[in-house]
């Protein structure tokens, strides 16, 4: 039976793809050290559009008035310009309202277009380019230690990695960021309170990486102006011990963190990179693995829900459990020597 | 000549969560469906959806005994021997996004009312809907449009020979839209408008961008024909998942034609259904019928009456979890049999948002489950009635449907059969009679893909144990105070058994008859109560087969109402279910 996996390593090969929709200009060469929020790649659309009424302008039919433009179709044109002139005695004229280009003439109308959106692939990790992918984007590397989550509020940013004391304990209050000094990506336990998030983001934090949050603070979260991202989930559980090992072995060193959306698709989950230079690289895992013995795995149901452990045996016989139902089932080790039997699918790989 | 029937079909169920492989095959001249093998589906980066169709077939055989795999990988194609491959395979898929897409028309209460409706039944996710009215600015529409970045725009308006105007301007302005935007982000044109425009709508778009033509979704005022426009966006959305999940176009390869995405299926049986019913024996109203399924990522309705039909599919956990799901959570606490605090649901919904694939575990965790079921279930009903105003199933006036066929895992694997007919009970909360089938393998999908190959299928099917009747349920509608009298039944069996009950306002009863007994009924309605018969105090005869719960009268009222203090609402809800038998 296959689950989901969320990373967690303390070294690996990270690559990340970044590329636009459509193609446009690449502004970042291979070789290039690149920040989270480096804009490696844009492109232009334009918009803006302005239409003119040619045929009520110049009191004429609408072909007689598209027979007055004196400019070409895709020229640009600025502010005050004539595009069309009638003749006659008296000549009216229509002028562009703005700097732009003619884009069309048509039913006695000129349509101008007179903006234009960038669209932008941040490198939303710090790292090199290792390749370039021409004209849409590139392929950023970095070496380094990842911590996925499950829910990030779309935001991304860096910043060096301050470890709040009472990450091992079960509420993050407003007095433990005291003294907390700007820039720092803010790694904490469990937040509840409203006013934490506020204070945090006063007191110039560059982003912050929680092990879990109360549901009713989402809304919240999503429009704070700095990266969330939460490890663990919503509700009570437990810190894992390799993950306080890797944020712990990151105190004081930039970081960055990636809050994007969960995409089954593309296989992003909300991240936090820090890079290492040394150490032996940990497995490299895929989106989905098979649940085996030996796995390190949270559990996301019954009365450990939120709790580590690993996987000491995968049961062949169906089990039933306290809701009346059957399922395969796995049974955990946890963390306190506990050992306890766990529906299959309510297990989420990490590693 | 005819055409020797199909000996065996595989069909392939892909599922955002889960993957299933059904093998029908045929003896003594009748379809059955032989077993079923389920895993989780394959989907991701690095993984192929093919994968876990692989696994799922090979669970199959090794549950049926039926070789379908070759040793060296591939389909055993044809069959060949009794018990020795497949003739046709036919796949039902949910496991892709949805769609997304931007709605242009006229009005609200017009071509965009029938856009909407179009747009809920199918794995659509409409970004932008735009009326005339968006054409006083004409630059806003255009950059609204590059903003929202749809796959496909739809548009539509204007009855057959009706207004022109407003459409031409559309017409314009998607002009405009294509010339700005990169090839590689133009979205597909589906016009299903005023016919009388298709060849300007040709001649101005055709040259810009892939343009698909539809008969006019709404070709007279309240007239609305929306499979053509369906059918259509059918393709396309295949199209788009073919390209995007990595597996899929080789499992579409299998199944040639017979394939399609859940929603759409669901319809094309609704339909099918709609041609196949008989009226109801007693009954002087209009008679419809309904299909519910209550899958891990969606929760999809089709309701059918009076010629007309309609669907709507919504997302199991809408706005999840960046919405804090507000409606849901409370509705999750207020419906939940077990006694959980506000916040135990609330964090419940929160992370099964998260992990829709988490199965229950605890009493509390199958509680919530069922709690939110029956919130996915009121909500798709509310949809469905605003899309489609001749949708109404808790009037007793506007008759009623019969039967209600579900599915969905929350129902097929719940531990007793009186907690899923609770379930929809509670949902749907019906009113005068019906009959509750269970579609344990949520074959009906399949069953519309695989039926265009044999027609037979489902005719057979339908009629199988793979379709269980949970039992005939009347519900008395009735304003009286709690506790009087409203309906007196008199039960014939042709077991010999005979009895008569007296049903209270207020009370939900099981009248005990075996499984699968005919049964007549007399029902004696007060003069204050309807029951479906043609108005209040109106009785009559009822012919049933009883179900695996007997026969059930739900007088709780409707709509139903809960305390709102806690302990007595948990025991409200607790007593209910043992009048089912929990």
């Amino acid at each position: 039976m296959f689950a989901d996996v969320v990373r967690l390593a303390s070294v690996l090969d990270i690559q990340r793809t970044r590329r636009l929709p459509f193609p446009g200009q690449v502004l970042v060469k291979e070789g290039d050290s690149v920040y989270t929020n480096d804009v490696i790649a844009e492109a232009d659309i334009s918009n803006g559009v302005r239409v003119l009424n040619l045929s009520l302008a110049l009191n004429l039919p609408p072909e007689e008035a598209e027979a007055c433009v004196v400019r070409e179709l895709g020229g640009e044109l600025q502010k005050g310009d004539i595009i069309a002139q009638s003749e006659g005695v008296i000549s009216r004229l229509v002028r562009a309202p703005a700097d732009g280009r003619l884009m069309d003439v048509s039913c006695g109308r000129v349509v101008l277009i007179t903006q234009k959106i960038t669209c932008q692939v941040r490198a939303g990790m710090i790292g090199q380019v290792s390749e370039v992918i021409p004209e849409y984007g590139a392929v950023i590397q970095a070496r380094g230690s990842l911590i996925q989550g499950l829910w990030g509020n779309g935001k991304l940013g860096e910043g060096v990695l301050t470890i709040l004391d009472n990450i091992q304990e079960s509420r993050l209050e407003a007095a433990a960021l005291e003294g907390v000094e700007r820039g720092r990506l803010l790694a904490a336990g469990v937040c509840l309170q409203r006013d934490v998030l506020d204070i945090a983001v006063k007191r110039g934090a560059a982003g912050m990486i929680l092990n879990r949050m109360a549901p009713e603070l989402i809304k919240q979260a999503v429009e704070l102006p700095i990266p969330l991202i939460v490890l663990g989930g919503f509700g009570p559980g437990q810190p894992d011990r390799k993950m306080l090992e890797v944020l712990n072995a990151g105190a004081g060193k930039t970081a960055c963190v990636n809050a994007s959306e969960v995409d089954y698709l593309k296989g992003q989950r909300p991240e936090v990179i820090l890079p290492v230079e040394n150490g032996d690289l940990d497995e490299e895992l895929g989106f989905q693995e098979e649940i085996t013995v030996g796995r390190h795995v949270r559990i996301l149901s019954g009365e450990y829900r939120g709790w580590v452990g690993e996987v000491t045996a995968c049961e062949e016989v169906q089990k039933n459990f306290e809701s009346g139902l059957d399922f395969l089932s796995a049974a955990i080790q946890l963390e306190n020597g506990k050992s306890i039997n766990v529906p299959r699918q309510n297990l989420l790989i990490l590693g | 000549m005819d055409q020797e029937p199909l000996s065996a079909i595989l069909g392939l169920d892909i599922g955002r969560i889960n993957t299933r492989a059904s093998l029908f095959t045929i003896s003594d001249g009748k379809y059955h469906l032989l077993d079923s093998g389920m895993v989780a589906t394959s989907l991701g980066p690095g993984l192929h959806l093919g994968t876990g169709a692989g696994c799922a077939m090979q669970a199959l055989q090794e549950n049926s005994g039926h070789v379908i795999l070759k040793a060296e990988g591939g389909l055993v194609m044809p069959a060949t021997a009794v018990g020795l491959g497949v003739d046709s395979v036919a796949m039902t898929a949910s496991a892709g996004p949805r769609i997304k897409i931007a709605l242009l028309g006229l009005s609200e209460q017009g071509s965009l009312k029938a856009g909407r409706a179009l747009t809920d039944s199918m794995m659509l996710e409409p970004v932008g809907v735009f009326s005339a009215e968006v054409l006083l600015n004409e630059s806003s529409a255009v950059d609204e449009l590059i903003r929202t970045r749809p796959d496909v725009i739809f548009l539509t308006g204007g009855e057959d020979g009706g207004a022109e105007g407003p459409t031409l301007r559309w017409v314009e302005v998607l002009r405009w839209l294509y010339a700005l935007l990169p090839d590689q982000v133009k979205p597909t044109l589906v016009y299903s408008g005023n016919p009388d425009l298709e060849r300007i709508v040709r001649r101005r778009l055709e040259p810009l961008t892939a343009l698909q033509i539809s008969p006019n979704i709404q070709p007279a005022v309240d007239e609305w024909d929306l499979v053509p426009a369906q059918n259509l966006i059918e393709r396309e959305i295949l199209r788009v998942w073919e390209e995007r999940l990595t597996g899929f176009s080789d499992i579409t390869g299998l199944t040639q034609t017979l394939s399609g995405t859940n929603g759409f299926l669901f319809g094309r049986m609704m339909r099918y259904l709609m041609r196949t019913i008989e009226p109801s024996q007693g009954a002087k109203r209009e008679r419809g019928i309904l299909l519910v399924d209550l899958g891990g990522g969606s929760t999809t309705i089709s309701a059918g009456m009076g010629g007309q039909t309609g669907t709507v599919i919504m997302d199991a956990w809408e706005d999840a979890p960046i919405g804090g799901m507000d409606d849901l959570c409370r509705a999750a606490h207020r419906w939940s049999v077990a006694p959980v605090t506000e916040n135990e649901a609330r964090q419940y919904v929160t992370e099964h948002a998260l992990h829709q694939a988490v199965v229950p575990e605890t009493m509390k965790e199958l509680s919530l489950s069922q709690a939110a079921a029956r919130y996915r279930l009121q909500r798709g009903v509310k949809q469905l009635s605003e899309n489609h105003p001749w949708f109404d199933l808790n009037s007793a006036n506007l008759g009623h449907f019969e039967p209600v066929i579900a599915s969905g895992a929350v129902l097929s694997q719940a531990p007793s059969p009186g907690q899923a007919m609770l379930v929809l009970l509670d949902g749907l909360q019906p009113c005068g009679i019906t009959t509750l089938v269970l579609d344990r393998y949520h074959l009906l999908p399949l069953l519309g893909a695989a039926g265009e190959a044999q027609p037979a299928l489902p005719v057979h099917l339908l009629t199988s144990d793979a379709f269980v009747n949970l039992g005939t349920v009347i519900s008395p509608v009735s304003r009286v105070s709690n506790g009087r009298q409203i309906l007196n039944v008199q039960v014939s069996a042709e077991d010999g058994t005979e009895y008569s009950v007296d049903i209270a306002q207020g009370t939900l009863r099981r009248l005990v008859v075996p499984e699968g007994v005919k049964a007549v009924l007399e029902l004696k309605p007060s003069r204050q109560t309807e029951i479906g018969f043609g108005g209040k105090g109106v009785g009559g005869r009822l012919k049933v087969t009883s179900g695996v719960l007997g026969i059930v009268i739900d007088a709780r009222g409707r709509p139903l109402q809960l305390p709102d203090e806690d302990e007595s609402r948990f025991e409200q809800l607790q007593s209910w279910l043992w009048s089912l038998s929990g």
